[in-house]
């Protein structure tokens, strides 16, 4: 083993633990856009009271630089690794395992994962197969990105799949999703951001849900056909144009940018994964605040950013065969 | 929709049934911490619980922590859990152990309903995930006992203006969750009628 792979080794197990403490911990710009510009719409008095408390403990959070929720989840990992990436695969597994094993024991983090029968604790957040960790292989590039998305239960167990029919058309879908909605109440952690993946196999359809939620709030798939299907949802006011005028912060909002490339885009783009190009502002602020920002990201490509979403999603999957975007 | 700060543990039924479905409440005082497997092992198992649930506001939690002695413990970010998979308790915490509140989140069921009426229970909705606001309210742990159950221990902690908490099922049959179930189901008729 040479010094380079050890090396490599230490830096993705660095980047498994920031990036799992950092997604517990900040709620990305376009999250609290969405929250804020919620609470503006909200009419109920206990609607109101909801999303008020859930600023303030953003706010709090941050001032306090603690965990947003007690429930740390499970740490689920998305890479993109270049075909000219130093290390093995089955090292980076074992790399994004103990850095997720670090940070639980030095935060420390609640240990969540259990043995599935005995409900006895498997260790620190690791067990049989968790980590969870996604790979994709990318051509002409020696980088690797890693996403972090912690996933909590409490909204996972919202999580619903149904195979569908054609006789039922695209009325079905809707119908499903509604349906899922109400079902789902309000047993997940809110807000409840809805992520829907339509076609494939049962697993795939689940998956395509899950990076769905991961994009950032207000930005609709690239195929007009599908971006239609979710009718007129309303994407977070911009700064500029509130009546109020803009509000004062510390830093510019990060855009919500269109997600690319979707794995179920009529046309993915440039084989790149959903929602992991962050604007590139992400950096400094990650320098800024933690000021190691090399151990949050591997890469020797070209740039592109790490990004994360929080537990408190409701996943609604439908699996539908022959309607497929 | 009225405001109203209460202290816990409770030797008064009239503060419970003062309280009505969607009121806004603070609570003082104290609050145990409670969750799957610490009421497995009471109710299932048969062991008596080490502390005196009489009047209590229970909090289904499973928190994160870091211990600093033995028994000892400092709170690092305390918050919800969903309620829902624990309802078939509440009777026996309000017969046999008299306990008054429940607060979680996603709210109990319907069959809640009625027992809770009956012995002059509520269900308190607090705010799904927001752990790190709830954390500033508790201003101690100040018992644990069945520890190897960590972190679903049987926790004490003394809060102060913690909230605020929604009232969601009250000691007179009423629910939020049940009304807004049913007023959303109603609209989602329209909408199907629409597509």
């Amino acid at each position: 083993v040479t010094t380079v792979v050890n090396d490599l080794d230490a830096a993705v197990e660095g980047a498994a633990a920031h990036l799992y403490v950092w997604a517990l911990k900040d709620i990305p710009r376009d999250l609290r856009d969405a929250l804020a510009d919620a609470r503006g719409r909200e009419t109920s008095v206990t609607g109101q009271r909801v999303l008020q408390t859930i600023l303030r403990n953003v706010d709090v959070a941050e001032q306090e630089r603690n965990l947003v929720c007690q429930d740390t989840g499970i740490a689920v990992y998305y890479c993109r690794v270049g075909e000219h990436f130093p290390l093995h695969p089955a090292r980076i597994y074992g790399a994004l395992k103990a850095g997720t094993e670090r940070a639980t024991v030095e935060h420390p983090l609640r240990s969540n994962t259990v043995h599935t029968l005995t409900r006895e604790n498997t260790g620190p957040n690791v067990g049989f197969r968790v980590p969870i960790v996604h790979l994709d292989f990318v051509p002409d590039s020696d980088g690797l990105d890693v996403k972090c998305v912690p996933k909590g239960s409490g909204s996972e167990n919202m999580s619903f799949l149904k195979m569908c029919v054609p006789a039922d058309g695209v009325t079905g879908i809707k119908k499903f999703v509604l349906e899922s909605v109400v079902g789902a109440g309000g047993k997940p952690c809110p807000p409840g951001i809805v992520g829907v993946g339509i076609g494939g196999s049962a697993d795939y359809a689940m998956h395509l849900a899950k990076e769905a939620i991961a994009r950032p709030v207000g930005t609709r798939n690239a195929d007009p056909l599908v971006a239609e299907l979710g009718g007129a949802v309303r994407a977070p006011e911009r700064d500029r144009d509130r009546p109020d005028g803009p509000r004062r912060r510390r830093h510019r909002p990060l855009r919500p940018r269109r997600a690319r490339g979707h794995a179920h885009d009529a046309e993915p783009g440039g084989r790149e994964l959903p929602v992991l190009g962050r604007p590139p502002c992400v950096r400094p602020r990650l320098r800024d605040r933690f000021g190691h920002v090399r151990e949050g990201r591997v890469r020797r490509g070209r740039p592109n950013g790490a990004t994360f979403t929080v537990p408190g999603t409701v996943s609604v999957t439908s699996a539908c065969q022959g309607v497929h975007s | 929709m009225a405001t109203h700060e209460v202290t816990f543990p409770v030797n008064d039924p009239a503060e419970i049934l003062k309280l009505r479905a969607g009121d806004e409440v603070v609570v003082q005082g104290h609050v145990i911490g409670i969750r799957d497997r610490t009421q497995i092992r009471i109710f299932d198992q048969g062991v008596e619980p080490p502390l005196d649930l009489t009047g209590a506001f229970l909090l289904h939690t499973a928190p994160n922590v870091r211990k600093i002695g033995p028994g000892r413990y400092e709170k690092l970010c305390i918050g919800t859990t969903t309620s829902a998979r624990m309802v078939r308790f509440t009777e026996g915490l309000g017969a046999q152990y008299g306990v008054r509140a429940i607060c979680g989140k996603g709210g109990f069921p319907d069959e809640a309903i009625e027992p809770m009426q009956r012995l002059g229970m509520v269900y308190f909705a607090i705010v799904g995930g927001a752990a790190a606001l709830e954390t500033t309210q508790i201003e101690e742990i100040e018992e644990v006992a069945w520890e190897e159950l960590m972190p679903e221990c049987l926790w004490k902690f003394r809060v102060k203006d913690f909230g605020p908490l929604t009232v969601g099922i009250d000691a007179h049959g009423g629910s939020l969750y049940r009304d807004v179930q049913e007023r959303a189901l109603k609209k989602l008729e329209d909408i199907y009628a629409r597509l």
